[in-house]
């Protein structure tokens, strides 16, 4: 585990999402956490009903986060995968088991504030056994000049009963390339809500997210929500594929993007399909501009179209 | 060890490819892809990995019944790195018989298994290593003539090309992909290929069962 004093960018970067920094630096704020600047473990520490482990390897790190049966975790657990060189590989491989009847909000991080070259990828697995109630927050920081490449794909299986929140946000900053995949698996009676929201902003921005839930198991329910805006050239691609395979399940895809400047691009990909005769799957999406009325209000109180439509954007990724 | 390679390689062992070759552009085909707009080459089907996984079963075990299939898709994952001794998690999941029932019935109406004597088969090949071992020096006997041809045409083509051949090697991802279509309708007419109007082509690859191992040997 190395010495050296976490840097101080990538904090402030989750200061940006009005997260407390205190709760990711070790010794002190409440809470398990793991602490990653590049590719080694500045920090790791343990509470009662968390197992974290960590090891690292070449360009990275495997990681094995359990929550002890029955555990009711308090205060979240804190992920910080930092990068603040401009360029190399951080590779990441995650596996996090939360047992029957557990709680706990797992808030993780990723900053890259010197971005230019750089490479993140991530290989995770979760595994929420029964009757849990699981969230997962993830925010993104990859500095100002849209040179990161970050890849994350994740498989998630949600056992019986179960809750799942998963929380994605990539608004601050320019985020470069970003391909992610994200295919959650919903048993019986489980509930899943899945929230993207990313934000690209010139024309070095490409941002493409698949978020797949197929229910598996009978009555499991489940909302995909995804909100984008590109701007001055940014490209957004939102693939929601929602599979009701299960009897009685029900899933809905809701995506919403707002395309501003010329050269921007939008594109949306509500994906649902459904084999059980007694499942249900619906979709909607709208692309393109604010509803005039919307910019009128806003712009009758002295706002030009441009600070009406920040304004609007702000608010549509600041919402639940 | 061997545990862990199980559980990873359950759902990470193979990888699908479907290719069709057309022989004449038809007004329902794709603009970009020249193929048709409503079969991607990986069909949807594989997106889903428990319908990979029963194709896994079936391309590892041989034919299985739907209780033994019920069985198979059942898994406990296990951590990568702590140890049964530290703690050993029980985390488990299932999928009904009604599920399985809906999987199934869609990877037969794909015709990507089918029903005979009450056991379910998988209708396409699968290399694994020894057949791609075999497979490969007729592949390398088939690029080396090409090379070949190649080397032998290089000045001629540029000298007839250069203005659509700039960077002097984008026309040569136009040449083989047409010298491909080329050879299908050749090979058709000299009975070499079946009859058919297009050919369509399913199989599983064992790479990234192989890759794995090759990570987990080098990490752990």
């Amino acid at each position: 585990m190395s010495d050296e004093p976490y840097p101080e960018e990538i904090l402030e970067s989750i200061e940006n999402y009005n997260i407390d920094i205190n709760n990711f630096i070790p010794g002190h704020g409440k809470g398990a956490k793991l602490l990653l600047n590049f590719n080694k473990i500045s920090g790791l520490e343990e509470i009662e009903g968390v197992i974290l482990k960590g090891r690292e390897i070449e360009n990275g790190i495997v990681a094995d986060i359990i929550i002890k049966e029955g555990s009711v975790i308090e205060d979240p657990v804190h992920l910080c995968f930092g990068v603040n060189k401009q360029s190399g590989i951080q590779q990441i491989f995650p596996r996090i088991i939360a047992e029957d009847n557990t709680e706990v909000t797992i808030r993780a991080h990723c900053s890259f504030p010197n971005a230019d070259g750089l490479i993140h990828k991530m290989f995770g697995h979760f595994y929420i056994g029964n009757n849990c109630k699981f969230t997962y927050n993830e925010t993104h920081y990859h500095g100002e000049k849209s040179g990161a490449l970050v890849a994350p794909v994740s498989y998630m299986y949600i056992g019986e009963n179960s809750i799942y929140e998963n929380n994605f946000n990539l608004t601050q900053g320019t985020p470069g390339k970003v391909k992610i995949l994200l295919d959650i698996y919903a048993m019986k009676n489980s509930v899943i809500r899945s929230n993207v929201k990313a934000f690209g902003k010139g024309i070095g921005d490409s941002i493409r997210i698949r978020d797949s839930v197929f229910l598996e198991g009978e009555n499991a329910r489940s909302v995909i929500k995804m909100k984008a805006a590109a701007k001055d050239g940014g490209e957004v691609l939102m693939y929601g594929i929602t599979e009701g395979n299960s009897p009685r399940c029900n899933g809905h895809v809701e995506c919403q993007e707002i395309v501003l400047g010329k050269g921007s691009t939008c594109r949306a990909r509500p994906f649902i399909r459904a084999i059980d005769p007694t499942s249900t799957v619906s979709h909607e999406a709208s692309l393109g501009r604010f509803p005039q009325k919307w910019l009128d209000e806003l712009q009758a109180k002295g706002l030009s179209e441009e600070e009406a439509t920040d304004i609007l954007i702000e608010a549509m990724l600041k919402e639940d | 060890m061997s545990e862990k390679k199980n559980i990873e390689g359950k759902y990470s062992n193979y990888r699908f490819n479907a290719k069709i070759n057309i022989e004449e552009i038809q007004p329902w085909f794709d603009f970009d892809r020249g193929k048709p707009w409503d079969e991607r080459e990986v069909p949807w089907p594989l997106e889903n990995k428990v319908r990979r996984e029963i194709l896994i079963t079936l391309a590892n075990e041989g034919p299985k019944s739907f209780k033994e299939l019920l069985n198979y898709i059942r898994f406990a994952p296990k951590p990568l790195l702590i140890q049964k001794e530290e703690y050993e998690p029980h985390v488990r999941f299932q999928w009904s018989e009604q599920v399985l029932e809906n999987h199934l019935l869609n990877l037969e109406w794909y015709n990507l298994i089918r029903k005979r004597d009450n056991k379910y088969e998988i209708t396409f090949p699968v290399l694994n290593i020894e057949t791609l071992n075999s497979l490969d020096k007729y592949i390398t006997l088939f690029a080396e003539y090409w090379i070949n041809i190649i080397k032998e045409t290089k000045e001629k083509v540029q000298a007839e090309f250069s203005d659509i051949n700039k960077d002097n090697n984008s026309l040569y991802q136009i040449l083989l992909d047409k010298t491909v279509d080329k050879l299908y309708t050749m090979l058709k007419k000299e009975r070499l290929l079946p009859q058919e109007a297009n050919i369509k082509a399913l199989w599983a690859e064992q790479l990234r069962k192989i890759k794995f191992e090759e990570w987990v040997k080098d990490n752990f």
